[in-house]
Protein backbone atom coordinates (compact mmCIF):
# COMPACT_ATOMS: atom_id res chain seq x y z
CA UNK A 1 0.00 0.00 0.00
CA UNK A 2 1.73 3.39 -0.81
CA UNK A 3 2.30 5.38 1.85
CA UNK A 4 1.12 8.73 0.29
CA UNK A 5 -1.82 10.71 -0.40
CA UNK A 6 -3.39 11.34 -4.18
CA UNK A 7 -2.18 7.70 -5.79
CA UNK A 8 -4.95 5.64 -8.09
CA UNK A 9 -5.76 4.00 -5.23
CA UNK A 10 -5.81 6.09 -1.57
CA UNK A 11 -5.16 4.72 1.14
CA UNK A 12 -7.01 3.87 4.33
CA UNK A 13 -5.86 6.13 6.87
CA UNK A 14 -5.91 6.24 10.47
CA UNK A 15 -6.44 9.60 12.78
CA UNK A 16 -4.69 10.30 15.95
CA UNK A 17 -8.43 11.74 17.06
CA UNK A 18 -11.90 10.95 15.55
CA UNK A 19 -12.45 8.47 12.81
CA UNK A 20 -12.75 10.62 9.81
CA UNK A 21 -10.94 13.29 8.73
CA UNK A 22 -13.81 15.83 8.90
CA UNK A 23 -14.43 14.84 13.16
CA UNK A 24 -10.85 14.82 13.35
CA UNK A 25 -10.11 17.97 11.83
CA UNK A 26 -12.53 19.71 14.04
CA UNK A 27 -11.57 18.50 16.88
CA UNK A 28 -7.58 19.45 16.65
CA UNK A 29 -8.99 22.74 15.22
CA UNK A 30 -10.84 23.19 18.46
CA UNK A 31 -8.27 21.97 21.03
CA UNK A 32 -5.60 23.99 18.30
CA UNK A 33 -7.45 27.01 18.64
CA UNK A 34 -8.61 26.86 22.36
CA UNK A 35 -4.86 26.56 23.06
CA UNK A 36 -3.83 29.47 20.95
CA UNK A 37 -6.28 31.80 22.39
CA UNK A 38 -5.53 31.38 25.82
CA UNK A 39 -1.46 31.90 24.80
CA UNK A 40 -2.76 34.79 23.04
CA UNK A 41 -3.94 36.23 26.39
CA UNK A 42 -1.10 34.95 28.53
CA UNK A 43 1.44 36.96 25.78
CA UNK A 44 2.28 40.25 28.33
CA UNK A 45 3.98 37.66 30.29
CA UNK A 46 6.34 37.08 27.94
CA UNK A 47 6.92 40.82 27.24
CA UNK A 48 4.54 40.20 24.04
CA UNK A 49 1.30 42.83 23.13
CA UNK A 50 -1.67 40.75 24.38
CA UNK A 51 -3.56 38.85 21.34
CA UNK A 52 -7.31 39.23 22.51
CA UNK A 53 -8.83 38.06 19.23
CA UNK A 54 -12.03 36.99 21.06
CA UNK A 55 -12.84 41.17 22.39
CA UNK A 56 -11.63 41.62 18.27
CA UNK A 57 -14.05 39.39 17.37
CA UNK A 58 -16.97 40.69 19.69
CA UNK A 59 -16.23 44.25 18.48
CA UNK A 60 -16.75 43.09 15.04
CA UNK A 61 -20.13 41.17 15.73
CA UNK A 62 -21.58 43.82 18.33
CA UNK A 63 -19.90 47.12 17.11
CA UNK A 64 -17.41 48.64 19.36
CA UNK A 65 -20.14 51.33 21.84
CA UNK A 66 -21.62 48.16 23.16
CA UNK A 67 -18.42 46.41 22.53
CA UNK A 68 -17.25 49.04 25.08
CA UNK A 69 -20.36 49.18 27.32
CA UNK A 70 -20.71 45.43 27.94
CA UNK A 71 -16.96 44.13 27.98
CA UNK A 72 -17.78 40.28 29.35
CA UNK A 73 -20.65 39.76 26.48
CA UNK A 74 -18.23 41.18 24.19
CA UNK A 75 -15.82 38.80 25.08
CA UNK A 76 -17.90 35.44 25.39
CA UNK A 77 -19.55 36.58 22.38
CA UNK A 78 -16.79 37.17 20.66
CA UNK A 79 -14.82 34.02 22.07
CA UNK A 80 -17.99 31.99 20.95
CA UNK A 81 -17.60 33.27 16.66
CA UNK A 82 -13.54 33.10 17.12
CA UNK A 83 -13.78 29.60 18.34
CA UNK A 84 -16.30 28.69 15.42
CA UNK A 85 -14.01 30.32 13.40
CA UNK A 86 -10.53 28.25 14.14
CA UNK A 87 -12.61 24.86 13.60
CA UNK A 88 -14.19 25.80 10.08
CA UNK A 89 -10.38 26.71 9.22
CA UNK A 90 -9.28 22.95 10.73
CA UNK A 91 -12.21 21.27 8.40
CA UNK A 92 -10.65 23.61 5.43
CA UNK A 93 -7.31 22.67 6.36
CA UNK A 94 -8.45 18.29 7.23
CA UNK A 95 -10.56 18.33 4.36
CA UNK A 96 -9.20 20.13 1.41
CA UNK A 97 -5.46 21.76 2.34
CA UNK A 98 -4.45 19.06 3.69
CA UNK A 99 -4.93 16.14 1.19
CA UNK A 100 -4.41 19.00 -1.76
CA UNK A 101 -0.61 19.60 -0.51
CA UNK A 102 -0.02 15.92 -1.01
CA UNK A 103 -1.14 16.29 -4.35
CA UNK A 104 0.76 19.52 -5.37
CA UNK A 105 3.71 19.13 -3.66
CA UNK A 106 5.82 15.74 -3.97
CA UNK A 107 7.83 16.32 -0.39
CA UNK A 108 4.74 16.81 1.41
CA UNK A 109 2.90 13.07 0.12
CA UNK A 110 3.92 11.02 2.89
CA UNK A 111 1.45 10.83 5.65
CA UNK A 112 3.94 10.60 8.47
CA UNK A 113 3.86 12.46 11.87
CA UNK A 114 6.32 15.35 10.45
CA UNK A 115 5.16 15.74 7.22
CA UNK A 116 1.26 16.46 8.78
CA UNK A 117 3.10 19.16 11.29
CA UNK A 118 4.78 20.47 8.49
CA UNK A 119 1.27 20.95 6.89
CA UNK A 120 -0.08 21.86 9.83
CA UNK A 121 2.46 25.21 10.06
CA UNK A 122 2.47 25.69 6.44
CA UNK A 123 -1.75 26.20 6.94
CA UNK A 124 -0.87 28.03 10.26
CA UNK A 125 1.67 30.51 8.49
CA UNK A 126 -1.26 30.84 5.18
CA UNK A 127 -3.53 32.17 7.96
CA UNK A 128 -1.38 35.10 9.79
CA UNK A 129 -0.77 36.16 6.37
CA UNK A 130 -4.44 36.14 5.75
CA UNK A 131 -4.70 38.04 8.97
CA UNK A 132 -2.11 40.57 8.92
CA UNK A 133 -2.92 41.46 5.25
CA UNK A 134 -6.45 41.21 5.13
CA UNK A 135 -8.61 40.74 8.52
CA UNK A 136 -6.64 43.27 10.60
CA UNK A 137 -6.19 45.64 7.96
CA UNK A 138 -9.60 45.92 5.84
CA UNK A 139 -12.09 44.37 9.00
CA UNK A 140 -9.96 45.53 12.52
CA UNK A 141 -8.40 49.17 11.20
CA UNK A 142 -12.21 51.00 9.47
CA UNK A 143 -13.79 49.39 13.15
CA UNK A 144 -10.99 51.77 15.25
CA UNK A 145 -10.39 54.45 13.07
CA UNK A 146 -12.72 56.72 14.76
CA UNK A 147 -11.11 55.97 18.18
CA UNK A 148 -7.51 56.88 16.22
CA UNK A 149 -6.47 53.19 16.29
CA UNK A 150 -4.57 52.71 13.49
CA UNK A 151 -3.42 49.01 12.04
CA UNK A 152 -1.22 49.87 9.30
CA UNK A 153 -0.58 47.41 5.97
CA UNK A 154 0.16 44.36 6.78
CA UNK A 155 -0.32 44.70 10.79
CA UNK A 156 2.75 46.84 10.93
CA UNK A 157 1.19 49.59 12.74
CA UNK A 158 -1.18 48.43 15.38
CA UNK A 159 -2.30 51.06 17.95
CA UNK A 160 0.82 51.70 20.03
CA UNK A 161 3.05 48.83 18.50
CA UNK A 162 4.96 48.83 15.21
CA UNK A 163 6.22 45.71 13.72
CA UNK A 164 6.03 43.51 16.79
CA UNK A 165 2.52 42.83 16.63
CA UNK A 166 3.25 41.35 13.13
CA UNK A 167 5.56 39.18 14.45
CA UNK A 168 2.98 38.14 17.24
CA UNK A 169 0.99 37.33 15.26
CA UNK A 170 3.31 34.77 13.61
CA UNK A 171 3.76 33.78 16.73
CA UNK A 172 0.05 33.41 17.92
CA UNK A 173 -0.70 31.36 14.36
CA UNK A 174 2.18 28.98 14.82
CA UNK A 175 1.10 27.59 18.19
CA UNK A 176 -2.27 27.09 16.47
CA UNK A 177 -0.55 25.66 13.55
CA UNK A 178 1.78 23.00 15.46
CA UNK A 179 -1.20 22.07 17.64
CA UNK A 180 -3.02 21.38 14.30
CA UNK A 181 -0.16 19.99 12.50
CA UNK A 182 0.37 17.43 15.86
CA UNK A 183 -3.43 16.76 16.60
CA UNK A 184 -4.79 15.82 12.89
CA UNK A 185 -2.31 13.15 12.16
CA UNK A 186 -3.55 10.71 9.38
CA UNK A 187 -1.58 7.33 9.11
CA UNK A 188 -1.91 4.74 6.72
CA UNK A 189 -3.89 2.24 8.68
CA UNK A 190 -0.94 -0.64 7.62
CA UNK A 191 1.49 1.95 9.79
CA UNK A 192 -0.54 1.40 13.13
CA UNK A 193 -1.39 -2.02 12.07
CA UNK A 194 2.24 -3.53 11.94
CA UNK A 195 3.27 -1.05 14.78
CA UNK A 196 0.72 -2.95 17.12
CA UNK A 197 1.95 -6.39 15.78
CA UNK A 198 -1.14 -7.39 13.83
CA UNK A 199 0.95 -7.34 9.83
CA UNK A 200 -0.26 -5.50 7.22
CA UNK A 201 -3.41 -4.43 5.56
CA UNK A 202 -2.99 -6.74 3.00
CA UNK A 203 -6.69 -8.80 2.26
CA UNK A 204 -8.41 -6.37 5.26
CA UNK A 205 -11.40 -4.61 3.64
CA UNK B 1 17.99 15.89 14.61
CA UNK B 2 20.72 18.61 13.45
CA UNK B 3 17.42 20.76 12.14
CA UNK B 4 15.89 20.89 15.67
CA UNK B 5 18.63 21.79 17.81
CA UNK B 6 19.43 24.68 15.03
CA UNK B 7 16.17 26.14 15.64
CA UNK B 8 16.23 25.80 19.27
CA UNK B 9 19.35 27.78 19.60
CA UNK B 10 18.36 30.08 17.15
CA UNK B 11 15.06 30.71 18.85
CA UNK B 12 17.12 30.68 22.51
CA UNK B 13 19.54 33.45 21.26
CA UNK B 14 16.87 35.84 19.26
CA UNK B 15 14.60 35.45 22.01
CA UNK B 16 17.58 36.41 24.74
CA UNK B 17 18.86 39.16 22.77
CA UNK B 18 14.89 40.50 22.54
CA UNK B 19 14.57 40.40 26.42
CA UNK B 20 17.59 42.26 26.52
CA UNK B 21 16.20 44.76 24.73
CA UNK B 22 12.86 44.87 25.85
CA UNK B 23 12.24 47.39 28.98
CA UNK B 24 10.34 47.01 31.65
CA UNK B 25 8.97 43.48 33.65
CA UNK B 26 6.87 41.30 32.30
CA UNK B 27 3.45 41.37 33.45
CA UNK B 28 1.54 38.96 34.75
CA UNK B 29 -1.81 41.09 35.60
CA UNK B 30 -5.05 40.56 33.40
CA UNK B 31 -5.49 42.65 31.58
CA UNK B 32 -1.87 43.44 31.45
CA UNK B 33 -0.64 47.03 32.16
CA UNK B 34 1.28 49.14 30.99
CA UNK B 35 2.43 47.39 28.11
CA UNK B 36 6.15 47.06 27.39
CA UNK B 37 7.30 48.63 24.25
CA UNK B 38 9.98 47.85 22.06
CA UNK B 39 9.54 47.38 18.72
CA UNK B 40 13.20 45.24 17.53
CA UNK B 41 12.92 43.61 21.45
CA UNK B 42 9.14 42.74 20.53
CA UNK B 43 9.76 41.53 17.61
CA UNK B 44 12.81 39.62 18.42
CA UNK B 45 10.94 37.84 21.41
CA UNK B 46 8.48 36.81 19.33
CA UNK B 47 10.51 35.16 16.54
CA UNK B 48 12.64 33.55 18.91
CA UNK B 49 9.51 31.86 20.35
CA UNK B 50 8.25 31.09 16.68
CA UNK B 51 11.31 29.47 16.05
CA UNK B 52 11.77 27.38 19.64
CA UNK B 53 7.86 26.07 19.30
CA UNK B 54 8.65 25.02 16.09
CA UNK B 55 11.34 23.15 16.78
CA UNK B 56 9.44 21.37 20.00
CA UNK B 57 6.97 20.82 17.15
CA UNK B 58 8.96 19.40 15.40
CA UNK B 59 10.78 16.89 17.85
CA UNK B 60 7.35 15.95 19.18
CA UNK B 61 6.77 15.00 15.50
CA UNK B 62 10.09 12.80 14.71
CA UNK B 63 9.53 11.34 17.98
CA UNK B 64 6.11 9.79 17.21
CA UNK B 65 7.74 8.83 13.88
CA UNK B 66 10.67 6.85 15.76
CA UNK B 67 8.16 5.18 18.48
CA UNK B 68 6.31 3.88 15.80
CA UNK B 69 9.41 2.66 13.43
CA UNK B 70 10.52 1.27 17.08
CA UNK B 71 7.11 -0.93 17.45
CA UNK B 72 6.86 -1.94 13.98
CA UNK B 73 10.23 -3.75 14.44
Amino acid sequence: MPMHEGGAEAPKVKYLIGKTAGTSAAIAGFIATMIATVSGLWFPGARLPQFDFNTLNGYLLLGLTTGFTNSIQNFVIGGVVHTIDGVIWALIFGLIVHPALGVWVKGLRPMTPTVNLMKGLIWGWALWIISSALWMPLLIGPLFAPIGVGVGPFLTSFGPYGVQALFTNLFWHTIWGVNLGLLFNPMPISKWMSARGMGTTAGMG
Amino acid sequence: MWIILGLLVLGVILLAVGAVLTPGPSSFTFPAEPYPNHEVGQSLIALGLTFILTAIGYFLASSQERMLEMMEQ
